[in-house]
């Protein structure tokens, strides 16, 4: 063994030894302790945050690969037509027994490239963790110390996708306005569900989402103060 | 439930934690407890313990390894010698871990193992998190509420502490 310096393994192998020392002292005991009310009030607590934080850190993650698997029809998007051209977008609703899918019917290209937006207001306490960005598509993570989470997307849109949002026969739906914009709100009846905010800007073909476990009114909020970054080219 | 664009639930991640505290509540409490001598403080340094687990939940693969067994021990005699050391006015050069900890027991092999399991507790648990755990100097400063620096310098003095005590022991080579 060199006296100087110890390997990584040698290290790693001595140190599996010593916790084996160590876990021998604590060994199984059958006095169980009965822990008090407070301790374990501020446990469930603790318990419920995480198990919230956990579950939207998953879906801000998945969310960004699951549209972009949605917006990636039979291919078609990847070859653009950059000429301009004056058709007319076209998108309609339809509302099935557990989803609501919105589909583009006018075969207008793809913009060249997604323009840059950024929410110019959020409520105190949130902070950008986690995103993706894709040529064609963009989803930013916030997230605030109390598990609260707002996923802001969007994305191009073509003749060749749609938008899908699931399991909405246990939300509520209403159409709601902001800023000239008409708009989809879905809030479930459950109180530790997320509320989504949907709406289509049919002169870029971008179609734009809030999803969040905040209120409605912070939501529109959040969603009125939206402005762009950086234009398209 | 709405379920925006499908998401798909991670067990694994989401239930972990509640996992860890039942499994090891008992065990973390008796740690403790063994360091305060106070119910009710053990409990608050059970909960600081738990609250430190969350940081760490991305890298326990198993929790019900040895591994983990041990992480949670490590971090729930920090965070109750933490309180200790609060409570005490005592200064870091003044307070001694050691004391208020039980003594490991020599593996036995007459070496390294030894040496490594009399060093003094801070320098016994970051090699074990090390070189044990798996975390590298990065997440061993966030758990440890340190610098990245300063964890690389405790890791290098932990070293050198482990080369002096096997030359100044019987130890054999």
């Amino acid at each position: 063994m060199n006296t100087t310096t110890f390997s990584n393994q040698e290290l790693r192998q001595a140190a599996a030894a010593v916790r084996r020392s160590m876990l021998e002292q604590y060994s199984a005991s059958s006095d169980d302790h009965i822990f008090s009310e407070l301790f374990l009030t501020k446990t469930a607590r603790l318990i419920r945050h995480e198990k919230r934080r956990q579950h939207w850190i998953t879906a801000s993650k998945r969310a960004a690969a699951v549209l972009l698997a949605l917006l990636i029809g039979a291919g078609a998007w990847l070859t653009f037509d950059v000429e301009a051209r004056a058709s007319v977008l076209q998108w309609f609703r339809e509302v099935y027994e557990n989803s609501v899918v919105y589909r583009f019917t006018e075969p207008s290209p793809p913009s060249s490239s997604l323009p840059q937006y950024e929410l110019s207001w959020l409520p105190e306490g949130f902070e950008r963790k986690d995103g993706s960005n894709h040529p064609t598509l963009t989803s930013h993570a916030y997230f605030n110390s109390d598990g609260d989470v707002i996923v802001f997307s969007y994305g191009l849109l073509s003749s060749n996708s749609y938008l899908q949002i699931n399991d909405t026969e246990l939300s509520l739906h209403e159409q709601i306005s902001f800023n000239n914009i008409t708009a989809d709100f879905y809030h479930p009846t459950e109180s530790t569900i997320g509320n989504a905010l949907v709406w289509i800007d049919e002169t870029q073909n971008i179609y734009f989402s809030i999803v969040s476990t905040l209120k409605k009114d912070i939501i529109l909020h959040i969603a009125e103060n939206i402005i762009l970054v950086t234009p398209t080219n | 439930m709405l379920i925006y664009l499908q998401m798909i639930d991670s067990q694994p991640d989401k239930d972990k934690f509640e996992l860890i505290y039942h499994h090891y509540r008992q065990l973390m409490f008796r740690v403790a407890k063994k360091i305060l001598h106070s119910e009710a403080e053990a409990e608050d340094a059970v909960h600081q313990a738990l609250i430190s687990m969350i940081k760490l939940l991305h890298g326990i693969t198993d929790v019900y390894s040895p591994q983990t067994r041990s992480l949670v021990i490590l971090i729930t005699q920090r965070r109750a010698l933490d309180m200790l050391r609060a409570n005490s006015r005592a200064t870091v050069l003044e307070f001694d871990e050691a004391a208020y900890l039980p003594e490991i027991p020599p593996p036995g092999d007459h070496a390294l193992a030894d040496a490594m399991a009399a060093l003094p507790p801070r320098y016994r648990e970051v090699l074990l998190l090390r070189y044990d755990n798996g975390y590298t100097a990065k997440e061993l400063a966030r758990m440890l509420d340190m610098r990245e620096g300063a964890v690389r310098k405790l890791l290098q003095r932990a070293k050198e502490a482990l080369k002096k005590q096997l030359e100044g022991s019987d130890l054999v080579l």
